[in-house]
């Protein structure tokens, strides 16, 4: 009876990833081989990729003491990825957000904390769906390529060094299953 | 031999799902533009024979008792300057000396002489202006005080302190 419902779930499981199962029923040592294979083929037709189309870039001329917010509807400053995959598919994305940039010594602390990211289908961002970059979201892909966009906030102190600093930002997605 | 199977598949199953996982990295760039700093300043002195019963006005443009402030900054960028003055000199024992500011108690002027071009200002109030060109601005204060004839004869002080900040324009 263990043995049946553990062939149950191994065959939804592969149900899920668009297979043709036939082995309900069959003993342990045959279905082993035809789940092994199976899986093997399947997952590769399902990938993502994301290019970056746009670093962020705060500016040129940020003031000591100063805030600048760069938001994701905002058209020059924010940094842009495209995301294509299975259409219809949902997606976990996030973010590893850095908490200063640098100039190789002095630190500019940033925040991410808001409504700085957004989501659409439209290239120049238009009708985005915002959320919070720190806590990410789930997202179901269009089958039309995806547009994710980030702004943030640069607090430099009314001490802050004069200089060019940087840091970076990295997106991680992947299918949630659902 | 079961569990070999069942880990094999949660195995697997880790592996292509994890095959269908993406990131990519941005950079993230700001260029700060410089702070600003009070390179010189000069006090503010009523002198040394400041007599009881008589009113001494210092006026900003006076060359060598209005108090200075030199500010370098970003060229060209906007502050707000603001005051905090004080009511009293503090004299000898607990004895103490008013001193008063007016509406044109105060110069902001982006020339080095602090007077070609200079704006007046109630320092009271603050104001808001540019640097120059170059990052430079030439703050300058005067003030009044009045010691009534019975004033205790003695040193009095008091800090007057000037705050600059980028408006972001």
């Amino acid at each position: 009876m263990n043995i049946i419902t553990k062939h149950i779930i191994v065959n939804l499981m592969l149900a899920i990833m668009g297979f043709s199962v036939t082995a309900t029923g069959q003993t342990l040592s045959h279905i082993a081989v035809p789940a092994y294979e199976s899986i093997a083929v399947s997952t590769t037709g399902i990938g993502i990729s994301i290019t970056h189309n746009f670093s962020m870039d705060f500016g040129n001329d940020l003031l000591p003491g100063v805030d600048r917010i760069i938001y994701p509807i905002d058209p020059s400053g924010r940094g842009a990825f495209q995301i294509e995959g299975e259409g219809g598919f949902e997606v976990s994305v996030s973010f590893i957000l850095p908490d200063y940039l640098s100039d190789g010594v002095n630190l500019l602390p940033v925040s991410f904390s808001g409504d700085y990211a957004g989501y659409g289908t439209n290239p120049m961002g238009n009708s985005l769906t915002l959320f919070n970059p720190q806590t990410g979201l789930q997202m179901t892909l269009s089958s039309m390529p995806n547009y994710i966009f980030i702004g943030g906030r640069a607090m430099p102190p009314s001490s802050q060094p004069s200089g060019t600093y940087t840091g970076t930002i990295t997106i991680q997605v992947e299918y949630t299953g659902n | 031999m079961r569990g070999i199977f069942y880990s094999l598949l949660s195995v697997m199953l880790l592996v292509s799902f994890g095959i269908a996982q993406e990131q990519e990295i941005i950079d993230a760039k700001a260029t700060v533009l410089a702070p600003i700093s009070f390179p010189a300043k000069r006090d503010l002195d009523f002198g040394n024979e400041v007599l009881p019963g008589r009113t001494y006005t210092v006026l900003p443009g006076n060359a060598t008792q209005a108090g200075r402030f030199e500010l370098s900054g970003a060229g060209g960028k906007e502050v707000s300057l603001s005051f905090s003055l004080p009511a009293d000199l503090d004299g000898p024992g607990a004895n103490t000396l008013s001193i008063t500011f007016s509406a044109t108690s105060a110069t902001h002027a982006t020339n080095i002489d602090y007077v070609t071009g200079a704006t007046s200002f109630n320092p009271a109030s603050g104001a808001t202006t540019s640097l120059n060109g170059t990052g430079s601005l030439y703050i300058a204060i005067g003030g009044e005080i009045s010691p009534p004839s019975n004033q205790v004869a003695g040193a009095y002080s008091a800090t007057i302190t000037l705050t600059v900040e980028y408006t972001g324009n």
